[in-house]
């Protein structure tokens, strides 16, 4: 009975040790927007969108800005402008304006990282312009619920494998892994809606350049696998002149526009010859063709045979371009570099000088398995 | 034997007597009973007495077969010559006092004989019971209706008429000092594991105690744990619940004025069984059995996980559920544990009101609490109406349990667990779950384990306490409880299809 009593004791005195943090009485961060300061170079310009549980405001989301020299104490400056106290535990997005990005990211993500209370599979993103000025604008322009919505923008686009996954565990296992960069989506805004129109490379921790989202299908298809993709390719229609059903279709094009759809792939980069610095990648694809803007008999096997070759040319055009502004911007988003490193140790620096040597053999194949029903 | 009371001490010779001494001796005895009634009869030349309490024996047998036979041409008596040729059976020769009038009291008749050295006692007691009814305790949709009753020997009659073999056996106890009541041990001699039956009689044969009330009452002094907040006795007012379990090597006690049988040993999991499951096909049986064990966690869990997370852990909230559940609490006054233990007090107040109220008037209380204050407390402000759902999930689930006595239990473990999730959140909870399974591993029912077959573990037995299956799997009995037959049909018989009669 006497320790029953002390235990009970024990317990309400040790209700002190756990923090309250009920509900009512938080804003709860959702979104950050990150921005260096104009004028102080030091300084962090932090925007918050949180949720706010006012029985008497009309929108739950609210907007608060401040200015300090690292995250956490931004937040406390901004906890001072709110009647409610910010916590970071539902944090989704972080999205970090582009001036900032360009001097290096990585000190502030590794305070991210260190905190406990921050899920690690939040999203990072790259604004276009500086972060905050994004989220005031959507915020104050449209009606839509901010930090959901960008939350749910890269997510959905995420899961229909549009785009690459951007998490800051990613981030930071490319940035730690020797021979790899990150890649995040590059966000902006058009007609007050933000939209992800690029994607941003980076070379360690700053930002290098970006690329489309197109050529960022190719960034996966070499270094991930594709369970139901997509893509719309063009192909130069002289090749299939004498296969082209004419007489249904009167238009003059230079191009054949396909869409290939529920695509599949399968990739495995090996360094062939360290020497040389080649890489050599077998990538099989198999895809579904839905779409096409010319008529082919697409029922004979020589056909699709062509029609696969032709796409297997122009994959493996693109890819080489891209390879090119890889070796330009001395990037490696791909991570030929962590292969390489696995065999042949070596350090990010002399890695980013032996890059723009690399070499890469492709060993492209394209199948289409399926064409639509057709009567 | 044990000394019952202080009413019999003195034994003197008693018989042969006059029928006058009989009567003030007896008058004595029976301490002036205004019930009780003295007729003398002369036959011939012989004097008899014949004496019962009129209120507890059957007038019409009294009459039709002690009197008339008794009375009839002149005979001349002896109390051997009685008990041939009356038509009752049972008649009883006394000499002693003191077990006259315990007979008179069971409902006896005595009838003496002037200077015969015995006396003679019939029973024809007058028992006042109820009709064999509809169970509402433990209401089941498939299967057999009938429930016990208060009187013993009904009981009794419709366990034998269900298992109607030799091999049930029933030992008779008196439990009682003061107020004596008969007690029957029931199990299959050839299939109950002998240890638990030694174990039960011998539990039965110590208890001292001066009355017990009813069957409930009478687990609590012989049961393993009397501390514990979880029964240890599995009790049904079910006959078929009751022959169900004999069947399957337990030992079970039926208690006289009681419509309550006990059965051990039993395991928790055995609470969350019903008979409904052996009369659904197997797979639906298990569902049903499994979703039984869901509204258990759900009833012990909702409630203090909703207040944990609202409290402490908002992280683990979903985004969309998280703006709904910050709205509807922004306007509540109170912090969360206080605003949960408020709406658990209402609904237990809104059970116990119904179940304390005539059946009319309950319903109306179920729709003026459950509608009108839960509408009105929302509208006020007083609570959110996502603890209203909550609240009213976890009480649903509880009342899932077929036995009413877990049911209550979980009901009330619920409210500490809320205590501690107010206070410590989530490791509040986690702290008093390992309270519980540390406190369930430990109690015992009649001497085995209570998370049998859980742990210990016989992985044999899950089909039988978790899900079911096809008939022809269970073809052995389980082996936790180590009945002495552990067979219940061939095994390679029950494959066999016999669809062509050659």
């Amino acid at each position: 009975m006497k320790r029953l009593i002390l235990v009970s004791i024990f317990l309400l005195l040790s209700a002190g040790c756990a923090p309250a943090y009920p509900i009512e009485r938080l804003g709860i961060i959702n979104t950050i927007g990150v921005d260096s300061d104009n004028e102080d170079s030091q300084a962090l310009n932090t925007t918050y969108v949180y949720f706010q549980f006012d029985p008497n405001a009309k929108n739950i989301n609210e907007i608060i800005s401040s200015k300090a020299k690292t995250l956490k104490g931004a937040r406390e400056k901004a906890n001072v402008k709110s009647n409610f106290q910010l916590v970071p535990g539902k944090l989704r997005v972080l999205m970090m304006g582009r001036p900032l990005a360009e001097k290096g990211v990585a000190s502030i993500l590794d305070t991210l990282v260190r905190d406990a209370k921050i899920t690690d599979t939040m999203f990072l993103a790259v604004a276009d312009q500086a972060a905050g000025d994004v989220l005031h604008e959507v915020f104050q322009r449209s009606t839509t619920n901010v930090g959901n919505h960008l939350y749910q923008l890269i997510d959905t686009n995420v899961d229909q494998e549009i785009l690459i996954r951007t998490t800051l565990r990613d981030f930071m296992h490319k940035y730690y892994d020797i021979g790899s960069d990150p890649v995040l989506p590059l966000i902006s805004v058009v007609e007050h809606m933000p939209s992800i129109e690029r994607m941003a490379l980076f070379r360690d921790e700053t930002y290098a350049g970006d690329i489309s989202i197109e050529e960022g299908f190719f960034i996966k298809l070499l270094s991930g696998r594709y369970q139901s993709g997509r893509i719309e390719l063009s192909l130069p229609i002289e090749e299939f002149e004498n296969i082209r059903q004419k007489d249904t279709d009167q238009r003059e094009e230079e191009s054949l526009f396909l869409s290939l759809s529920e695509l599949r792939s399968h990739n495995s980069i090996k360094l062939v010859s360290k020497e040389e610095l080649r890489f050599q990648s077998d990538i099989k694809v198999q895809a579904r063709l839905l779409e096409i803007s010319e008529q082919l008999e697409l029922d004979k096997e020589e056909v699709v045979k062509k029609l696969e070759k032709a796409i297997e040319k122009d994959i493996n055009r693109q890819i080489n371009q891209l390879l090119d502004k890889f070796r330009e911007l001395k990037v490696d988003p791909i991570g030929f570099g962590s292969i390489y490193n696995a065999k042949h140790p070596t350090t990010q620096e002399e890695w980013r000088n032996l890059l723009p040597e690399m070499k890469l053999d492709l060993n492209l194949n394209v199948n289409i398995i399926r064409q639509g029903i057709i009567d | 034997m044990k000394k019952r009371g202080s009413r019999r001490g003195k034994s003197k010779e008693l018989l042969p007597s006059s029928i006058e001494n009989l009567k003030t001796n007896l008058q004595e005895a029976m301490h002036n009973n205004p019930d009780f009634q003295m007729q003398e009869f002369e036959t011939g030349s012989q004097r008899m007495l014949v004496f019962y309490i009129s209120i507890i024996v059957k007038k019409q047998q009294l009459n039709n077969h002690i009197l008339t036979p008794l009375l009839e041409g002149d005979k001349q008596w002896t109390s051997e010559k009685l008990s041939n040729a009356l038509p009752l059976g049972n008649s009883v020769a006394q000499t002693k006092m003191e077990e006259i009038v315990d007979a008179l009291i069971m409902g006896s008749v005595g009838i003496y004989i002037e200077n015969e050295t015995e006396l003679l006692t019939y029973p024809i007691p007058d028992q006042q019971k109820r009709q064999v009814d509809k169970s509402d305790k433990e209401s089941t949709v498939l299967g057999p209706q009938d429930s016990f009753t208060e009187s013993l020997t009904t009981n009794i009659n419709l366990v034998r008429w269900r298992v109607n073999t030799g091999d049930l056996v029933t030992e008779k106890m008196i439990i009682g000092e003061r107020v004596p009541t008969e007690i029957r041990l029931m199990y299959l001699k050839s299939l109950a594991n002998k240890e638990d039956v030694q174990t039960m009689r011998q539990r039965l044969q110590d208890l001292v105690v001066d009355r017990i009330e009813d069957a409930t009452p009478l687990t609590y002094y012989i049961e393993d744990s009397s501390t514990s907040i979880f029964p240890q006795f599995y009790q049904t007012e079910l006959p078929s619940r009751f022959s169900y379990s004999l069947t399957k090597g337990r030992v079970g006690v039926l208690v006289d004025k009681s419509p309550t049988g006990i059965m051990a040993p039993t395991s928790l999991f055995s609470f969350f069984e019903s008979t409904e499951d052996v009369y659904m096909r197997w797979n639906v049986g298990s569902f049903i059995r499994i979703l039984r064990f869901f509204a258990l966690i759900i009833s012990a869990l909702l409630t203090p996980a909703y207040v944990a997370a609202i409290t402490f852990h908002y992280e683990v909230i979903p985004t969309p559920l998280l703006t709904t559940l910050g709205s509807s609490r922004a306007a509540v006054p109170f912090p969360p544990v206080f605003e949960a233990l408020l709406l658990e007090l209402l609904i237990e107040l809104l059970r116990e009101a119904g179940a304390r109220l005539p059946t009319k008037v309950g319903q109306t209380i179920g729709i003026v609490g459950g509608i009108v204050v839960g509408q009105a407390a929302v509208a006020a402000g007083l609570t959110s109406n996502i603890l209203i759902i909550v609240v009213a999930i976890s009480a649903l689930a509880s009342f899932t349990a077929p036995s009413y006595l877990i049911g209550s239990t979980i009901r009330v473990i619920r409210f500490p667990l809320i205590l501690m999730s107010g206070i410590l959140g989530l490791i509040g909870i986690m702290a008093s779950i390992c309270f519980l399974i540390i406190h369930l591993l430990k109690i015992t029912s009649l001497g085995r384990p209570y998370l049998l077959p859980m742990y210990p573990f016989v992985g044999k037995d899950f089909s039988k306490t978790f899900y079911r299956l096809p008939y022809y799997f269970n073809f052995k009995r389980s082996y936790s409880y180590k009945p002495q037959d552990m067979i219940r049909f061939p095994k390679k018989k029950s494959r066999k299809m016999k669809d062509i009669d050659e």
